[in-house]
């Protein structure tokens, strides 16, 4: 009985050290239930191996086992090296700097478009010309630091967390995805032409793969020597890119009400362009999050819960432009929509008036709720299935 | 290796944290590109019926008589780098009552292999006026490529470095 304790206490011991290595693992290793299983696996061996040789080849104690253990070495230790992967370059490994330039120039752009409408619109400001040029370099100024800073920052935890590429696109793909529209055609392998005339001369082999799309599909049948466009209604959820769009454009919505370039609108609608930005900061920040903890069911299903909470309190927040629509009639942003239209409309004789672009900017709310709304839903019906299903995996056949 | 060391009186220079912590980082990196350069010697013995972890560390303390000292733990992470790498391979079979992963260097690991041990003397023939010690390498048994520092047996019949692919074959002779 005594024994049998003993034996109890010294897996219990082991338990707890793998325990921890695993609980400090980074997010994409985790993400990989058979590495995981395969790495504590060949550790526990080690630790029972090293304590039979201390034990002198008989049954170990509890003092050797906590001698084995330490000899490991930390848990955080360990469980860094399994982080150490890149070549280091400027802070961001080398994997993954195309990337991240990728992400600084969409962001930069997008950034300097916004405030070149602002800066459009300014000019039926009563500022004066040198104003508003002013106002609109601090504007391109502050958002590209936004954009450099944040991106960077994120850029930076992934590579000291060892993620490449690969790890950041294999998440989204096995992804559950909720369609409301049918899908036309959704191939793997974009750039190779299936056709009824390949011929297979070899025999599949089978894989076990996690399910990419559980819905069924059609999918039309390409002719031979027929180069065919594909068309598909869904791409595949990315919370990253959607983590890093939400934390960059939600701070330059939060900053930018506060700058000089924005100083001629209303201070209810300065608020309300504030309290927007922060809810997509928020709603960034939990994506992001929801990028790096990957497969690890209930985390995910809270920060879904969370991230559909926080996309919730978009909807009053867009209905109360409809209740106060004098946030806009008030200011001179409407009269700038206004001018800009006419300038362009009136040209081929229609001119917009205000109550004509009050029941437009109604209507485009309404089509965003409704959006929001269905964006609700489809993670609804997520979180329902990861509950149901999991994420499952079937045999998948493919030929080399 | 100081991270076992006791420390016998305070005034001693690693009685000082700042300067223990200093030693021990400095060996720790020191001891990093060394240990995967013993780790694959070890492993190079091994071509058939491959190696496991804890044999492989106990060969490693037992050869360099405790001196090179790895935290045990951490060799597993290097061995999975390596294997993703194709530098390693990997069969799985049980001894003992546990299933045991059997590493086994790749072709292009053993040429890998023959770089880094190559580059490595080199390294220390060339510090070697700095340091108070002498190096002698084999060189009547291999040759050190010019380019690369590529370790090459001299009856091996190539007549280009496998590594850097310079012509070598006038050089040998």
């Amino acid at each position: 009985m005594n024994e049998e304790n003993s034996q109890n206490k010294n897996q219990e011991l082991v338990n707890n050290f793998l325990a921890e290595v695993e609980r400090k693992l980074p997010f994409w290793l985790k993400d990989q239930k058979e590495d995981i299983e395969e790495i504590l696996e060949e550790l526990e061996t080690h630790i029972w191996d090293k304590a039979t040789v201390l034990a002198e080849e008989l049954d170990p104690s509890e003092d050797h086992i906590r001698q084995a253990i330490d000899q490991m070495g930390a848990p955080s230790k360990i469980a860094s090296e399994y982080k150490r992967r890149g070549k280091p370059k400027f802070f961001i490994t080398e994997e993954l700097f195309p990337l991240y330039t990728r992400v600084m120039i969409i962001a930069a752009a997008v950034l300097a478009g916004i405030n070149f409408l602002v800066f459009i619109f300014s000019f039926a400001s009563n500022k004066s010309v040198g104003e508003i040029f002013g106002a609109f370099f601090q504007g391109v100024f502050t958002s590209f630091a936004i954009a450099i800073i944040i991106v960077s920052a994120i850029f930076v935890y992934l590579s000291h967390e060892g993620y490449l590429p690969d790890d950041l696109g294999r998440f989204a793909r096995r992804f559950p995805q909720v369609n409301f529209l049918p899908v036309i055609r959704l191939d793997k392998d974009k750039d190779k032409t299936i056709t009824q005339t390949d011929p297979l001369t070899t025999e599949p082999n089978v894989v076990k793969e996690t399910i990419i799309v559980k819905e069924p599909r059609v999918v039309r049948e390409v002719q031979p020597r027929k180069r065919v466009k594909r068309v598909s209604y869904v791409s595949g959820r990315n919370y990253l890119s959607e983590g890093i769009t939400g934390m960059v454009f939600g701070t330059a919505f939060v900053v930018l009400p506060f700058l000089p370039i924005l100083d001629f609108i209303q201070e209810a609608f300065r608020i309300w362009i504030t309290i927007f930005g922060a809810l997509m900061l928020l709603g960034g920040i939990i994506k992001f999050l929801q990028a790096m903890v990957g497969r690890l069911l209930r985390l995910q299903q809270l920060l879904m819960f969370l991230g559909l909470l926080v996309t919730a309190i978009n909807i009053p927040l867009f209905l109360t432009i409809i209740g106060k629509a004098q946030i806009f009639t008030t200011t001179n942003v409407l009269d700038a929509v206004l001018n800009l239209l006419d300038l362009i409309i009136t040209k081929i004789g229609y001119t917009m008036n205000t109550e004509t672009a009050i029941l437009a900017l109604t209507i485009t709310i309404y089509i965003t709720v409704g959006l929001t709304a269905l964006g609700i839903l489809s993670e609804l019906i997520r979180m329902i299935k990861l509950e149901v299903e999991g994420f499952p995996e079937k045999e998948v056949i493919y030929y080399d | 290796m100081l991270k076992k060391v006791k420390t016998f009186h305070p005034e001693a220079l690693i009685g000082d944290d700042h300067f223990r912590t200093y030693v021990e980082s400095f060996e720790s990196e020191l001891l990093r590109g060394i240990s995967t350069v013993a780790i694959l010697q070890i492993m190079k013995r091994y071509p058939e019926e491959g190696i496991y972890g804890y044999q492989l560390l106990k060969e490693l303390e037992e050869e360099t008589q405790n001196v090179l000292i790895v935290e045990e733990g951490t060799v597993y992470p290097l061995l999975r780098k390596m294997e993703k790498d194709g530098v390693l391979k990997s069969i799985k079979r049980e001894l003992g009552g546990r299933p045991r992963k059997y590493y086994i260097l790749t072709e292009e690991g053993i040429k890998l292999l023959n770089h880094m041990s190559g580059f490595f003397a080199k390294l220390l023939e060339a510090i070697s006026p700095l340091m108070d010690f002498q190096i002698s390498l084999p060189e009547d048994m291999f040759m050190y490529c010019p380019n690369c520092a590529n370790k090459i047996k001299l009856d091996d019949f190539s007549k280009f470095c496998e590594v850097c692919g310079l012509y070598i074959e006038e050089i040998k002779n």
